[in-house]
This record gives structure tokens, C-alpha cells and sequence, in this order.
């Protein structure tokens, strides 16, 4: 189009669900890092009708005290066509709303048009027994299907009652800014429409086969039918808003009719659950003054997951350092980091951006976990470095990526789980780099490359999601390194970088009794992508992830599994580590002990489990109703700060607090830390969980009930 | 009586020659074929793997003073042994009377690295709580174990020539440099003698111990404002002996114990199944494994703080006999402390104690060097690899990233410093907490997490 491209930012956004129908914005700066004029850092969401106010601890509730959804919000930027233009990063982007100039052509309404769709209950196994990742799809094998006893269906994921019983599609739904106060919902009651370019406006498709399976009944013990993945609705100027779903778990029976006796006998993969996450993907239409339109070439995707429960709290490998290391290394983002294989030595990494928020992310660790002070006060001395060469070789604390310490605890950092196969976490290999030139002086004189605002969108969205841990994670998994899911034309200046490789459709071409989605996306493998296509390889449901993902033996161990008669034998790691604590809060500080004593100067109060209602209290060898008894070693303290019966998170996680920094907590004592980052807005009112003890914790320590 | 032992000794030696044909090796070495080459390439005839054996003349008269400076630096001609058999010679060497003091009750305070307590002998019990992890080792009688660090003129002399104890000149030191041949340092550990209690076994003595107050909620020591308690009957329960040989800048690290201190885990031992169906000196008889080794850092309390006397009680049990290691090495300790025990005269005390383990490098595969870690390469670590001293460390045996004697004593740099002090590159020197704690302005010495 003329002189100008658009592009759709975030390229990648995120939305989370609230039981609550009322929401706030997803966060639009990056969690943890400092910002100007305030001293709440970032990673705070934003109150819904504003640019960029940040919410307190009142918005996190509605007045039923029901838990907000996060609302993902699309902008539209423009970029001049140019050399400059097509490059990472894009020169300028100026963001396009109702009343813009684009091409000396004002904008008077945008067009948008969302499809969200689930295909978790027809996708492969994450296979927690061989915890492999992505390798299970190498050399043209799969992991074993999901719901492989589902009725009469065979063992193929194109087979057509698996795809019509087995994925929820809500079909797409357009709409139009000018009109757009009337939030359009992803629900069985309403038609499929979408923006139709050869009508030039919006069609209804009647006979989009919409499907909500499983859907008729009635709720029971955290089971519930869903029929609603969530809505859309815009801003005044025209921005997108998607909010996602209910939060809502749904079991089925093996004919596929909604039966909420299903048993939950798995963290990961459930067969006969739903729950009402989804993703799918974004378009936009531009209309002008004139009459004319601008359908962008490019799309955007949203993905809908779990309540971002510590969103100031920075992961330390976040899930922008998994996608930015793929760009780098197979897409030639910036051949002046890494090139013809390998990193450029020379290379002079900006430290603020490319090694300050590691450090950062560390030091953030301890409002999320139950770290000794001894690691605390050694992680707040390393965020305080600069960009100067440290006065130490700071690597003899990292962890390598490459391989040959993945098994190796303590001293080495990030001293949390590892990812699919690896019993420790490492950075991502950029990050690893950059730390390693920072390390050896390279950092002094460095300049910061300079992100437009859209850009910067991309990165900030993801940089508040986990990375590193995709065992599967909660965000997104194992596909964020797959290059095969994204568009590789990127240096078309209308389609830029980390876009999803979204399938075409057509849905003019439906059939009312034939699934319009297919199987999609299949990990290295060149299928382009569907929507549910991204959110299918996570937990199903999500909360019994959630649940489980406090902390754990490393896997795998280097002793082999623990068990009875190895426990002692010193050859095992019988330590817990925690899993992903940024994103699922295991100890945390509350605002309301903390205010219940104040005479304490300020000082921290004792740590609570984040989770603590009833049925949280560790128990040993537990085995949930229906399943099988589980012949795994158990031991209490292996079980602390969870559910101990996984089906009562499907009920629970709308009680879970939210850790937010002191100054955005209604009524914080004007005297106390600012940087403090503490839980509010839990509805537990009793702790029946067990005490917090400092780690280092074994499987065989006693646990205790927790504090009064 | 002593022919019978000299026969008895050289039997044992003729046997072992035997089954050192095919067992014998140091603790990473090959298998040595010939009887002559074997007696070659020990340092000491005694020091035979599979048949070690003190010699005859630490027992008769006064303890032969170890030569840390003859220890034979090329590995070829080390076997696992000769380590064993240095520690025992520095245990029975240090617990010799003289002058109506055991010789270690001579030895300088880790307070006299600086130059105006350069003397300090004044061996006040003043350590309570145990290395990392916060806790307090509470007695079958509820008192807490006392420890305290000690250092011998080597030691000293060396750091105050260095000025080490001053922070900037640590910070400045030379990362490869090592503590100087003949180096030791000792950590204490005593139990308090109830009135009554049957200490026949053991050795005691009386101490000035740094009592327990009330500090921010728990019991400990107010390091700010000690009490002291003067000539408290206190008995010895355990003693780490860590000293520089030649050749070994890493210490070899010797751990001893009164044998009825605490019962074994068995082999595969089941958490649920108790230890011992015997009471010891810091064991109720049936405490199951997982009841063993309790941290009672969070859960610690004064029954009667003027009484000094606390809860829980802490159930010790040794979760690695011999500390680990190879089967030479297991093996060599416990013949070892079997024919140490033999020869001491029947009335000597310290035939009530044994040697845990002791650890050490394997020189042909690592040498100390700066910002090494047994967690992050352990090929070097040779003999008890798992070695805890159960009365010191008694709540980090089974963290795996804590369990032996290098996993804090290593030469890893230190970022956790006082506000102001750079932080700490990785030094040899870092082996000693005693120095570490000094720039660390008295701190616990963290472990890298």
C-alpha cells in the first residue's frame, strides 16, 4: 500500500482469564524494569479505559470479588516503506487509530476480525513420563494422542468426530470500532461473522460450524460446560481488546457428552477435560474517509492462559528470551549478535537491556519463593551491578547452556527446573552471551537498539511470560523455538518479525456439518498454523499444571528417580527445586500480615504458601478419587503448597492472591518499603496449608501447619 | 601382649599383601600386581589398601609429630590409605596430653588471625549453630552442642604475615596462592555433661561457653553481648581436622566421632523404618530415618532459657557410614579404626572414637585452583566424598549440594559481602571459612544458591 505498511502489534499478545466478566489491560511495560517518573516498576496491568494507569490492588477484584480477566490489547502502526523499514528493528512505526493519516488518507473506523478456538483435547501428549519436549517429534514421530480412548474415533487427530467432538472453535467474529462499545462474544449463541474483502464489510457465515462440545449440563465440583472462549470489544481510537475465557474446566465422557464425574488423574494430560484458554488470530481492516479499506496483509495472534498471578515478578528466562534466541539463530534477526553460526565476539551487549533484567529477574525471585536470606542478599548485590566489568568473574555462577551442566544444582544459576529433559534451568544462549561479554568488559560504551513502539510491544508482551521451562510451561511450550511456527517473510514490511505462519482461511467455504479446523500446526513440520493451534500443547486443563508446579525433584535426576530405597544413598538430588515461580507464585509476603504488625518497623513478616485454602495441608501417598494408585515415591513436604487433590484447584485458583509492589496497594503505610512486592486479593481466609521453611527443602523434611 | 600384637600385624600385613593383588590401588588407581611395587609405592609399609594399619610407634610413648611436609606429593606413590592414616596421626597427635592439656587445647582461636588477639587461646565454646543451616544440634538432655574453631601457628603466622585478616588485602590476594604445608584448622564439637551423666567413654573437660538468650524470637548466641558460663563439664563428641600436606593445598579433611554418638542409616534404608533399636548418646532408640536429622531451625524454642534447655530434641543418625566413597576407601577406615583401637593401651580414651572419613583430591585428576566447586566438577574428590561429621553438620547430609566437607570449603568467589566490600573473587584461600567469615565482617559464609 502507497508509501506505508502496517503491522498489527503485539505480534504475539496475551490474554488471561478471570472468572470475573469485568477485566483490565495486560501489561504494556516489562515486569520488574525500572520506570520513569514512578517507582513502581513494570509489569503492572493497566485499568481498563486508560492509556497506561496502572491498577492497584483494588482493580484485581470485581465487587463480587471475583478474579478480573486480562484483557490483550491490538494497536495498528504504520512504518514508511523504506530500506530502514525492513530491517529488525523497524525504523519509527507511528501507531494508527480512528483519525489517523495514513497515506494522506484519514482513518474514520477499524475493522477487526479474532478467531479462538481449543484443540488441546486433540493434540499429542506432553508425555510427562518421557519429558522430552519437542524431541518426540523428530524424525517424523509423535507422542502418544490424547483422549486415544475417545468414542468410535481413531487414532488419526484428522479423524472427523475427534475433530468436531474434541476442539472447541468459536469461529471468527469481526468487529467494527465505530460500533465496537457492544463487546461481540466467542459463545454458542452468537454467528460466526468476520470481515468478508470482497463485500468490503462484515458477513454474517451462518453456517460456520461453531463448536462447543460437551456443553450441556450442569456445573459440578469444578467441572462445567463451557460454551463462551471469551470477547472482543474496542477502544474508542479504535484498539482491540480480546478477553479470553472463564477459567472454566469441563469433563466429558468417552462419547463425548459433558459428564462431570471424569476423574483428574494427571498434572498435564487429562484425557475427557476441556477448559476455555484458547488462541487464534488476529486481523485488521483500516477504513478511510473515502470509503475505501486497507485489509493488512499481516496478522497478529492472541493467546488466552492462566491469571498472571505476580505480574511485576520478571521470569528469568522469559518466554522473549526463547523466541528472540530463535530469531537470532535461524531467522538472521540481527547478524551483528550471531551469524553463520555462531555469536559475534565482538559483540557489545547494552547492559540495561540485554543483561540487567537477569540479574533483575533474580533478585525478583525472592517475593515468589522461599529463598534463605543468604540468597537473597547475594541476588540483590548482583542486580546491583552496572554496567562495568565485574569486579569477579560473574560466569563461574552460570549455569551453560550448552548442555553440559543441565544436571548440576547449586552454585549454579538460575537455580530453578529445567526444561523438557533437563533436570536445571539454564539461560536462554543469548542471554548467556550477553552476560559473558558484560562479564568481560564489553559493555561500557555499548548502544541500545532502538525498538519503535510497536516493536517494543512485541518484546514487552513476552517478556512478561515464561520462558525455559517448557515442560509445558503455562504460556506457550516447546513451539516458541520451533521455526517452523512462525512467518519467515519477515523482512516484508507488512508482515516484520515474530509473527505467527498463520494459515489462510477462508470462510466463505464452510460446511455447518464439517470441522473447519484441521489438525494445523504439528511441531517441525512446515503445516502452517491454525487457531487453538498455539495453546493446544499446554496442560489440559491448565490448573492442574498450575497446581502441581510448585516444587519438585530435579527430572532428570542424576541418581535416577527417587525412591525408597535410594533416598538416602546421596547418588539421587532429593532437594526440591521450584518450577516457575515468577509465573506460578510459590511463598509469598502478604500485605495483610504485614499490616498485622506493624510495630515490626515495616519489617517482613513470615512467609504463606500462595496456595493455602482447605485441602492444601501436605499429605502422603494421597490418591485423588477414581485414579489409579499411584506407585511413585511420596512424601509429605513433597506435596506442600498445592492442592493436594488436583480437582479442587478447578474450584480454587479464583482465591488465589496476586503480588503486586507495595505503592500500588491501596492504603500502604506511607513510611514502609516501596520495593516491597507483596500478595493481596487472596479470598483464603484461613491458611490451612503448612508452614514455610527457608530452603533448601528435602522430600524427607517434616512439615509443619503454618503459622497462626 | 604386644608380641601378640606384633604378630598379629604382620599376619595381617602378609594377608593383605594377598588380597592386594587384586584390590589394591589408591582410590582412582589401577590395581598394582606386584607385591614389591606395592610396598614401593606406599609412603608408609602400613599404608596398604585393604590393609591399613597404623604403625607400631605412635603407641608406644608420645605420638610420632605428623611431617605434613614428607607427605609424598607424587599420587603414584599415594594410596588411599596413607590420607586415613595422617588423620588418625593428627587426631591421636592433637588429643595427646601435654601438660595437662590435649595438645589441640593449645592451639590459638580463630580470632588470633589479627594481630591484636594474635595470641588468643582462650577457647570459650562460642558456635551453636550448625554450618548453613541455621539449626541447633539439641542433646538427648536438651542442651544445645557447642562447637568452636581453632588454628595452629602455621595457620596463623601465615595469615597475619599476609595480613589477610585485613578485607582489602584479601580482596588483592593472589587467587592461585595456597595455605602453606602444615596448615591445620579444627572445628570442636561438645556435649554439656548433665550432673550424674556417664561419660566414662569420653573425653572432658571444662569450658566457658557463650550461653543461649532470646535473639529476635530464637534461641542463639547474642553475639553482641555473649553471657558466659565459666568451667562447664563438657565431654568431646567430635573434632574435624582439616591440615595442608605436601602436595595437598585443598586440606585433607578429617572428620572424627565418640563412637556412641549416633547410629548408621542402613543400606537402602527405608524413611520410615527407625535407624537403631538402641539408644545413643544423641539417638532415642526405634526414631525413624525420616525423623532423623531434623532441622529444627524453624521450629526451635527455650523450654527454660535460665536452665538453658530447648526443644525439639534432635535425633542424630549418620546418614553415610565412613563418610562414603569407594569400597577401598570404606574399607580402609574401618580396618583402620579397628587397628588403631586395638593398639591404643585399654585404658585410653580415644579408643572410643573413630574416624568418620576424610576427603581429599586425586591429584592426577584436579588441583585446586580458583571458582571450583564439587557441585559443578567433583572428578577430583577422592575418599569419604559424602563426609558429614554428624554432631556438626548434622542437617545438611542429606542436601545434596551440602553433603560433603568441599561443598562449602571450596574456592568459589563470595557475592554475598557487606554493602561497600567488593565482592569476593574465587581464591584457593576461600577453602577457609575462617578467613571468609572474617571479610564477610563475622557472616555466615553462604554457599553459592
Amino acid at each position: 500500500m502507497g508509501n506505508t505498511s502496517l503491522r498489527i502489534h503485539p505480534a504475539i499478545g496475551m490474554a488471561r482469564v478471570g472468572n470475573s466478566p469485568d477485566y483490565y489491560l495486560g501489561p504494556e511495560t516489562m515486569a520488574a524494569s525500572p520506570q520513569e517518573g514512578t517507582e513502581i516498576t513494570g509489569g503492572l496491568p493497566i485499568k481498563k479505559g486508560t492509556e497506561s494507569t496502572t491498577i492497584n490492588s483494588s482493580d484485581l477484584r470485581d465487587a463480587q470479588g471475583q478474579l478480573k480477566k486480562q484483557a490483550a490489547r491490538f494497536k495498528i502502526f504504520q512504518y514508511p516503506n523504506s530500506e530502514a523499514s525492513v530491517g529488525y528493528p523497524a525504523k519509527g512505526g507511528d501507531e494508527v487509530i480512528i483519525g489517523s493519516i495514513v497515506d494522506n488518507k484519514k482513518v474514520v473506523d477499524i475493522i477487526w476480525t479474532v478467531h479462538l478456538a481449543n484443540k488441546k483435547a486433540n493434540c499429542w501428549e506432553i508425555d510427562e513420563v518421557a519429558n522430552k519436549g519437542v524431541k518426540l517429534y523428530e524424525n517424523g514421530h509423535f507422542p502418544p494422542l490424547r483422549n486415544l480412548n475417545f468414542k468410535s474415533a481413531s487414532s488419526n487427530p484428522s479423524d472427523p468426530t475427534r475433530l468436531k467432538k474434541l476442539v472447541i472453535d468459536a469461529g471468527p467474529r469481526a468487529i467494527q470500532a465505530s460500533k465496537g462499545t457492544i463487546p461481540v462474544k466467542f459463545n454458542s449463541n452468537t454467528k460466526a461473522n468476520y470481515y468478508d474483502i470482497n463485500s468490503g464489510g462484515i458477513v454474517e457465515q451462518p453456517n460456520y460450524p461453531i463448536q462447543f462440545p460437551a456443553s450441556q449440563g450442569s456445573s459440578l465440583n469444578g467441572s462445567a460446560p463451557i460454551d463462551y472462549l471469551g470477547e472482543i470489544l474496542t477502544e474508542t481510537n479504535g484498539r482491540l481488546l480480546v478477553l479470553g475465557g472463564f477459567g472454566l474446566a469441563c469433563a466429558f465422557d468417552n462419547d463425548g457428552n459433558y459428564d462431570p464425574n471424569q476423574n483428574l488423574c494427571k498434572d498435564v494430560d487429562n484425557d475427557n477435560w476441556l477448559d476455555d484458554t484458547s488462541d487464534g488470530v488476529v486481523n485488521a481492516v483500516l477504513v478511510f474517509e473515502d470509503g475505501t479499506k486497507h485489509a493488512l496483509e499481516g496478522s497478529a495472534w492472541v493467546v488466552v492462559t492462566d491469571p498472571a498471578y505476580a505480574p511485576q515478578t520478571l521470569n528469568v528466562v522469559s518466554l522473549w528470551d526463547d523466541v528472540y534466541n530463535t530469531w537470532l539463530e535461524k531467522f538472521n534477526l540481527r547478524p551483528e549478535v550471531f551469524s553463520n553460526g555462531k555469536y559475534n565476539v565482538d559483540y557489545k551487549p547494552f547492559f540495561l537491556d540485554d543483561v540487567y533484567p537477569t540479574l533483575n529477574a533474580a533478585h525478583m525471585q525472592m517475593w515468589n519463593t522461599n529463598l534463605p536470606s543468604r540468597a537473597i542478599d547475594a541476588h540483590y548485590r548482583m542486580m546491583q551491578l552496572t554496567e562495568n566489568k565485574p569486579s569477579i568473574d560473574i560466569m563461574q555462577f552460570i549455569r551453560n547452556p550448552d548442555g553440559s551442566q543441565d544436571d548440576k544444582g547449586a552454585p549454579l544459576m538460575p537455580l530453578s527446573l529445567g526444561d523438557s529433559d533437563k533436570g536445571f534451568l539454564s539461560l536462554s544462549r543469548q542471554q548467556y552471551f550477553f552476560m559473558q561479554q558484560w562479564n568481560n568488559g564489553l559493555s561500557p560504551g555499548a548502544t541500545p537498539i532502538q525498538l519503535g513502539e510497536g516493536e517494543q510491544l512485541d518484546k514487552t508482551i513476552l517478556v512478561n511470560c515464561l520462558g525455559g521451562r517448557f515442560s509445558p510451561g503455562i504460556d506457550m511450550t516447546f513451539i516458541a523455538r520451533d521455526p517452523n511456527l512462525y512467518n519467515q517473510d519477515w523482512k516484508n514490511p507488512s508482515i516484520g518479525t515474530f509473527r505467527i505462519n498463520a494459515k489462510g482461511l477462508d470462510y466463505s467455504q464452510v460446511n455447518v456439518n464439517t470441522p473447519f479446523l484441521g489438525i494445523g500446526y504439528i511441531p517441525l513440520r512446515p503445516d502452517q498454523v491454525e487457531p487453538g493451534d498455539l495453546c493446544k500443547f499446554m496442560s489440559i486443563p491448565w490448573h492442574t499444571d498450575y497446581n502441581s508446579c510448585a516444587t519438585h525433584t530435579p527430572a532428570p535426576n542424576p541418581g535416577g528417580t527417587v525412591n525408597k530405597e535410594n533416598l538416602y544413598s546421596g547418588d539421587v538430588n532429593t532437594t526440591l527445586f521450584w518450577s516457575w515461580p515468577a509465573q506460578r507464585p510459590v511463598a509469598v509476603y502478604t500485605f495483610e500480615d504485614l499490616m498485622a504488625n506493624t510495630s515490626n518497623n515495616g519489617a517482613l513478616p513470615e512467609q504463606r504458601f500462595s496456595l493455602r485454602g482447605k485441602g492444601t495441608a501436605a499429605v502422603e501417598n494421597l490418591t485423588p478419587p477414581g485414579c489409579p494408585v499411584s506407585g511413585d515415591f511420596d512424601m509429605k513436604a513433597m506435596n506442600v503448597g498445592r492442592y493436594q487433590n488436583r480437582r479442587d484447584f478447578l474450584t480454587e485458583w479464583v482465591n488465589v492472591g496476586t503480588i503486586i509492589q507495595g505503592p500500588a496497594i491501596d492504603d500502604y503505610p506511607e513510611g514502609f518499603d516501596k520495593k516491597y512486592y507483596l500478595e493481596v486479593a487472596s479470598n483464603f481466609k484461613e491458611d490451612d496449608s503448612n508452614e514455610v521453611v527457608f530452603w533448601p527443602n528435602v522430600v524427607d523434611d517434616e512439615v509443619y501447619p503454618p503459622k497462626a | 601382649m604386644k608380641n601378640k600384637i606384633q604378630a598379629l600385624y604382620l599376619l595381617i600385613l602378609i594377608l593383605g599383601f594377598v588380597s592386594c593383588k587384586k584390590s589394591n590401588k589408591t582410590a582412582d588407581k589401577p590395581a598394582e600386581v606386584e607385591n614389591e611395587l606395592i610396598v614401593e609405592k606406599t609412603s608408609n609399609p602400613s599404608g596398604i589398601d585393604g590393609n591399613c594399619v597404623a604403625p607400631l610407634d605412635w603407641f608406644n610413648g608420645s605420638v610420632p609429630e605428623p611431617k605434613p611436609k614428607d607427605f609424598p606429593p607424587d599420587s603414584l606413590k599415594l594410596s588411599n590409605c596413607d590420607f586415613h592414616l595422617v588423620s588418625w596421626q593428627y587426631f591421636l597427635w592433637l588429643t595427646e596430653e601435654v601438660n595437662g592439656k590435649l595438645r589441640f587445647e593449645s592451639y590459638f582461636t580463630n580470632k588470633a588471625i589479627h594481630p591484636e588477639s594474635k595470641n588468643d587461646q582462650y577457647h570459650v565454646l562460642d558456635i551453636v549453630e550448625q554450618a548453613l543451616s541455621k539449626g541447633l544440634l539439641v542433646d538427648q538432655n536438651n542442651r544445645a552442642l557447642y562447637s568452636n574453631i581453632l588454628i595452629n601457628d602455621i595457620y596463623r603466622d601465615w595469615v597475619l604475615d599476609n595480613k589477610l585478616y585485613d578485607p582489602e588485602v584479601y580482596a588483592n590476594f593472589d587467587p592461585t596462592r595456597n595455605f602453606p604445608v602444615g596448615s591445620v584448622s579444627l572445628k570442636t564439637s561438645w556435649k554439656i555433661v548433665q550432673p550424674g551423666e556417664d561419660v566414662s567413654k569420653l573425653h572432658t573437660s571444662s569450658y566457658d561457653i557463650e550461653l543461649l538468650s532470646n535473639v529476635k524470637g530464637v534461641p542463639r548466641i547474642d553475639k553482641n553481648n555473649p553471657k558466659i558460663q565459666k568451667n562447664v563439664n563438657v565431654a568431646l563428641v567430635g573434632l574435624h581436622i582439616a591440615v595442608v600436606v605436601k602436595g595437598h593445598p585443598e586440606f585433607i579433611w578429617a572428620s572424627f566421632e565418640f563412637d556412641g554418638n549416633a547410629p548408621d542409616f542402613g543400606d537402602q534404608q527405608d524413611p520410615n523404618k527407625s535407624v537403631s533399636d538402641k539408644d545413643w548418646l544423641l539417638y532415642k532408640a526405634n526414631t525413624t530415618a525420616r525423623q532423623s536429622n531434623a532441622n529444627n531451625a524453624r521450629t526451635l524454642s527455650f523450654i527454660n532459657e535460665n536452665d538453658q534447655t530447648l526443644k525439639p530434641v534432635t535425633q542424630v543418625a549418620r546418614q553415610f557410614a565412613q563418610g562414603g566413597g569407594s569400597e577401598t576407601n570404606i574399607g580402609n577406615i574401618k580396618h583402620l579404626n579397628t587397628n588403631v583401637k586395638e593398639q591404643l593401651s585399654a585404658n585410653s580414651k580415644w579408643r572410643n572414637y573413630f574416624e568418620v572419613g576424610a576427603v581429599w583430591f586425586n591429584t592426577d585428576k584436579g588441583v585446586l585452583k580458583p571458582k571450583w566447586d564439587p557441585n559443578i566438577d567433583n572428578t577430583m574428590v577422592t575418599g569419604s566424598i559424602k563426609l558429614s561429621n554428624s554432631t556438626i553438620e548434622t542437617f545438611t547430609q542429606n542436601i545434596r549440594s551440602e553433603n560433603q566437607c568441599f561443598s562449602c570449603h571450596n574456592s568459589m568467589g563470595l557475592t554475598d559481602v557487606p554493602q561497600g566490600r567488593p565482592m569476593l573473587a574465587g581464591k584457593n584461600i576461600n577453602t577457609s571459612h575462617i578467613l571468609l567469615r572474617n571479610y564477610n565482617d563475622g557472616r555466615e559464609i553462604p554457599i553459592s544458591n
